[in-house]
């Protein structure tokens, strides 16, 4: 069973990581990280947090999202959506920062 | 030397003129006429006394394609290659122990370039032609690219680890090419092209039968499947632009085989079992 996250886990603000090339396709993503040469593929719930990971929603907001599009409740959607994270953050694949970015920074990793 | 790679025609100078003839031979299957139209690229190859120690084997190998303005450079100790697709041309210049296979990686590294340049792809992959129609078969070194032409005497076969894939009015075509496993040889036919009709990621299993691979899945896999391209970060958008083209034109499953050619009932048949 997956913990319950905390309050910090929840406030963390998820950012796509620079040098990830990325392609939503049915729904689904196609990740490629240029440094280490991998490619990943998200499912659907996995793409939209990564499309939702832009660095100005925290994992609590991204969990909220979550819970009203696939109609899950709202403690699982966190739980997921912290351990998504955490574990994209393990790949190289996302940041977790304490701040949101501005909107001009945004605008450096859009790919 | 003029050669026709997936209709792509190639203009190689190579030197010395031993290994010029060499390679002549080598390719005769693919050769073109000089007088057939310009080439698509011309290659200025050139190769240089070397040591058996001096180097490791195949130092090619283990060189990266790198952006440079519009050019591609081969940078390696030793190493000089220069690839200027605008330009159409490219050149390479290494003390070689063995010039044919160096050649041969050589063009492997243009054509992957030249191929994606115009729109193409050079896979990793096996490729049987059966009735006119082309059927692609990607994995893994050891899924079973090999095992599968060798299984299939009654179809023609395009190659079994690199085949040439470009997009044409009448849809996908695959094309053989000279780019078979050093070990495992060429067979005849591989000149030939067929309309590409499926592509089937293997998976060895007791059971026989297909089963769709879901777009970006399939997407994936293809790019993850197109060697030198996929090393040079700045072709990656790019790439997975192609690859999604590519998916959505043409069927891309996962194919359960056995060693034997049941496999074909379900390819050609058009059931999803065996």
């Amino acid at each position: 069973m997956t913990a319950t996250p905390d309050a910090a886990q929840l406030a963390a603000v998820p950012h796509q990581a620079p040098g990830i090339d990325s392609r939503l396709i049915d729904g689904e993503a196609v990740l490629v990280h240029r440094g280490q040469r991998m490619v990943r593929v998200l499912n659907s719930a996995g793409a939209r947090i990564w499309e939702l990971a832009d660095g100005a929603r925290t994992v609590g907001e991204i969990a909220a999202v979550l819970a009203d599009e696939f109609a899950i409740d709202l403690p699982r959607a966190e739980a997921d959506a912290a351990v998504f994270c955490a574990e994209l953050v393990t790949r190289g694949l996302l940041t977790l920062n304490s701040q949101r970015v501005s909107l001009d920074r945004l605008s450096e990793h859009s790919i | 030397m003029h050669l026709c790679l997936g209709g792509w025609r190639l203009a190689v100078v190579c030197d010395p003129p031993a290994v010029a003839a060499a390679a002549a031979q080598r390719y005769a299957a693919f050769t073109a006429g000089a007088t057939a139209g310009p080439p698509d690229l011309t290659l200025t190859v050139t190769f240089l006394p070397a040591t058996e120690d001096a180097h490791s084997q195949h130092p090619l190998l283990e060189t990266r394609l790198v952006v440079a303005g519009t050019d591609y450079l081969l940078d390696a100790p030793d190493i000089r290659g220069r690839i200027e697709l605008t330009d159409q041309r490219a050149s390479l210049r290494l003390p070689s122990c063995d010039p044919l296979r160096d050649l041969e990686y050589y063009l492997r590294i243009v054509m992957a370039a030249l191929a994606y340049q115009r729109g193409g792809l050079l896979v990793h992959g096996a490729a049987l032609v059966l009735d006119g129609q082309a059927h692609l078969f990607i994995g893994q070194s050891g899924s079973g690219k090999s095992t599968v032409v060798a299984l299939s005497p009654h179809a023609v076969a395009l190659g079994d680890d690199l085949v040439l894939l470009r997009p044409t009015a009448q849809g996908w075509q695959a094309y053989g090419t000279p780019f078979w496993n050093w070990q495992a040889g060429q067979r005849a036919g591989q000149t030939s092209q067929g309309a590409l009709r499926g592509i089937y990621k293997l998976v060895q299993s007791p059971e026989v039968r297909l089963e769709p691979l879901p777009r970006a899945a399939a997407v994936a896999e293809l790019a993850a499947n197109c060697p030198i391209v996929n090393d040079v970060p700045e072709w990656w958008p790019g790439l997975l632009g192609v690859c999604r083209e590519l998916a959505s034109a043409v069927p891309v499953q996962r194919l359960f085989f056995r060693k034997d050619n049941a496999f074909w009932n379900v390819i050609a048949g058009g059931s999803t079992t065996a």
